[in-house]
């Protein structure tokens, strides 16, 4: 039974021109079988919640998958990712694998990274009445 | 002393349900979230506003009761309230501006397919950047 996982709505930063801000989804399996998981991620517009990226993942076992949202969907947004996991046996609500955020900024100058905001696999929540 | 601005709506709102001469027919609003209280950052001279996210996962639209407080010599005072409907799957973005200093409670009154969120973010007016400062996910509001 797979379970889907929010953040809820949140902001994502925007910063000067020559800082580019994109927001990561990271996927961690903390299993030795491959996992697969379907990330979505949805934009507040005039209060209708529109989906900027649906995409299906294989995470490889205890390894990772990182998704990457560009400036362009999501600076300055309100964002809202969801992540539907396999629970595989694990009690309702639980996963092996386990979703973060991570909002960072690169400076276009010298091409180095700052983690602005850090969401963690804590801050997701089920989702309500929760769908495949 | 940051100024606050007050965003109170009147005092029927702020009543309980079943209370007032509304009794029986008003809003029906569900237990309260709350954050608890959280330090927003101090004043720096840059606009610093609290943001409050509400995600509405069912197919219909839900009552949603807003409260924000401040704690001012510990005892909390209302300094924002607000009762909206939001439609099925869609969200809303409530602002209170000026929090900069301040110790901040959110409170929500909702049904749990309603998904609360928050946080304190910088406002940069000259080249428009916004920079959280505190986050508060829907993990962070806790029943009472």
């Amino acid at each position: 039974m797979p379970v889907t996982l929010t953040t809820g709505l949140f902001q994502v930063a925007q910063l000067p021109a020559a800082q580019i801000v994109t927001a990561r989804v990271y996927l961690t399996n903390l299993e030795s079988e491959p996992a697969s998981a379907h990330v979505r991620a949805s934009r507040l517009a005039f209060g209708s919640k529109r989906e900027i990226l649906s995409q299906a993942v294989e995470v490889p076992g205890n390894g990772q998958h990182i998704v990457e949202l560009g400036s362009d969907l999501v600076e300055g947004q309100i964002i809202e990712v969801d992540v539907t996991l396999e629970t595989n046996g694990f009690v309702e609500g639980q996963s092996g694998a386990q979703p973060a955020v991570a909002v960072v900024s690169l400076f276009t100058g010298d091409q180095s990274t700052s983690l602005l905001q850090w969401i963690s696999a804590g801050d997701f929540v089920p989702e309500p009445n929760g769908v495949v | 002393m940051s100024s606050i601005k007050s965003w109170s709506i009147s005092d029927s709102v702020l009543q309980r349900p079943g209370s007032g001469p509304d009794r029986g027919r008003g809003p029906v609003f569900h237990d309260v979230r709350t954050t608890g209280y959280f330090a927003a950052p101090p004043d720096e001279g840059i606009p610093t506003n609290l943001n409050i996210y509400l995600s509405n996962f069912a197919d219909a639209p839900r009552q949603v009761r807003v409260a924000v407080n401040r704690l001012v010599n510990g005892v909390g005072e209302s300094i924002f309230s607000r009762s909206l409907t939001i439609p099925g799957g869609e969200g809303r973005h409530l602002n209170v501006e000026d929090v900069a200093g301040e110790s901040l409670e959110v409170r929500v009154w909702a049904a749990d397919d309603v998904l609360p969120s928050a946080d304190v973010s910088y406002y940069f007016i000259a080249d428009g950047g916004i920079v959280v400062q505190v986050y508060r996910s829907p993990a962070d509001f806790v029943r009472v």
